[in-house]
């Protein structure tokens, strides 16, 4: 904790997170990474359960470079809450189970690019996505969901240190 | 603010306040429903301006249902918001640049879709640059409206008008 909250003052991130507009500039980037992300892995999953049909998946497919981009600013202004107060953040169980989802969601893509990718490609324009990318295109959306729902209830627990499990 | 006291001190405004779970249900829908309404929004915006191009522009006109469904859970649960601490947005000026953002970019959704969704001419063709610049205005619109949203729960200067009488 020491050393994180030492990073967070020597690179000049606290000072900027307190700042008069520094907390919430950072979390309407949060919020905006978080539509992006949704706009397009999200849009994506929709699609391979039968929303937009006549959409070749092939061609949505394009969109989600910009859900990696809304994800990489979400893990960028994440970290900067985190290191800006650690302790309220590795101590909260709803962080924690945050981190279980994020966690979740980012093996159900590994799952989507190693087994079920292929099929999706060979899935005509009116079609839904073969059986096993529609159950991975659930699981995508409910554990993006949970991420919201636990990031929303961060600010619910004022954690005492004893909840941190490993510590 | 003498009303907007007596809207505080009415049972539903107490109970979003101040029961464990009251405010957070509205709070969590708000968000999500933020997610797929902008999400949907940026995904058209996104085509409009070229990215996916080969993505057929008059089908997307069929996640609009689910963009309505989530704009009236975005209403509800706003109103639920708003009527638990109803002076804290409303004398707040950026209370209304968020509710003009927003309906202005819904009135920009409502028109690509009669004007650009209807017709299959659209599909293939790359749009023409003023359509391309009305989508990136609308991304703007919709940075700005969440902004101002994260932006008022730090700049409100009054809590509850309640505490004034």
């Amino acid at each position: 904790m020491e050393a994180i909250l030492n990073f967070a003052n020597t690179s000049g991130i606290y000072a900027f997170m307190n700042s008069a507009w520094g907390w919430p500039t950072v979390e309407s980037l949060h919020f905006i990474g978080l539509c992006l992300l949704i706009g397009t892995v999200g849009v994506f999953d929709l699609r391979m359960l039968g929303v937009g049909r006549g959409i070749p998946m092939v061609a949505l497919h394009r969109l989600v470079p910009w859900g990696v981009l809304g994800f990489a600013l979400n893990v960028t202004t994440g970290l900067m809450f985190f290191v800006s107060a650690p302790d309220q953040y590795a101590f909260n169980p709803a962080f924690q189970t945050k981190m279980v989802f994020m966690a979740l969601a980012g093996m159900n893509m590994l799952l989507f690019y190693g087994w079920a990718q292929g099929r999706v490609k060979r899935a005509g324009a009116d079609e839904r996505a073969p059986a096993r990318a529609m159950t991975i295109a659930i699981v995508s959306l409910s554990c993006w969901s949970l991420v919201v729902v636990c990031g929303r209830l961060i600010t619910y627990f004022r954690p005492p240190y004893h909840w941190c499990v490993w510590c | 603010m003498q009303e907007l006291a007596w809207l505080e001190q009415t049972a539903i405004s107490i109970w979003l306040r101040e029961s464990e779970w009251g405010f957070f249900f509205p709070l969590v829908l708000h968000s999500l429903a933020m997610g797929l309404v902008v999400g949907i929004n940026l995904a058209v915006a996104l085509r409009i301006v070229g990215v996916a191009p080969a993505v057929p522009l008059s089908f997307m006109c069929r996640f609009y249902p689910l963009m309505r469904g989530g704009a009236v859970v975005i209403l509800i649960s706003g109103l639920l918001l708003l009527l638990a601490y109803p002076a804290k947005a409303l004398t707040n000026p950026v209370f209304y640049i968020k509710l003009i953002c927003i309906v202005a970019a819904l009135y920009i959704a409502r028109r690509f879709r009669v004007r650009l969704m209807m017709n299959r001419l659209h599909d293939q063709e790359a749009l023409p640059s003023h359509v391309r610049t009305i989508a990136v205005f609308a991304l703007l619109l919709w940075i700005v409206s969440i902004s101002a949203g994260r932006f008022l729960a730090y700049t409100n200067s009054i809590l509850l008008a309640s505490s004034f009488y």
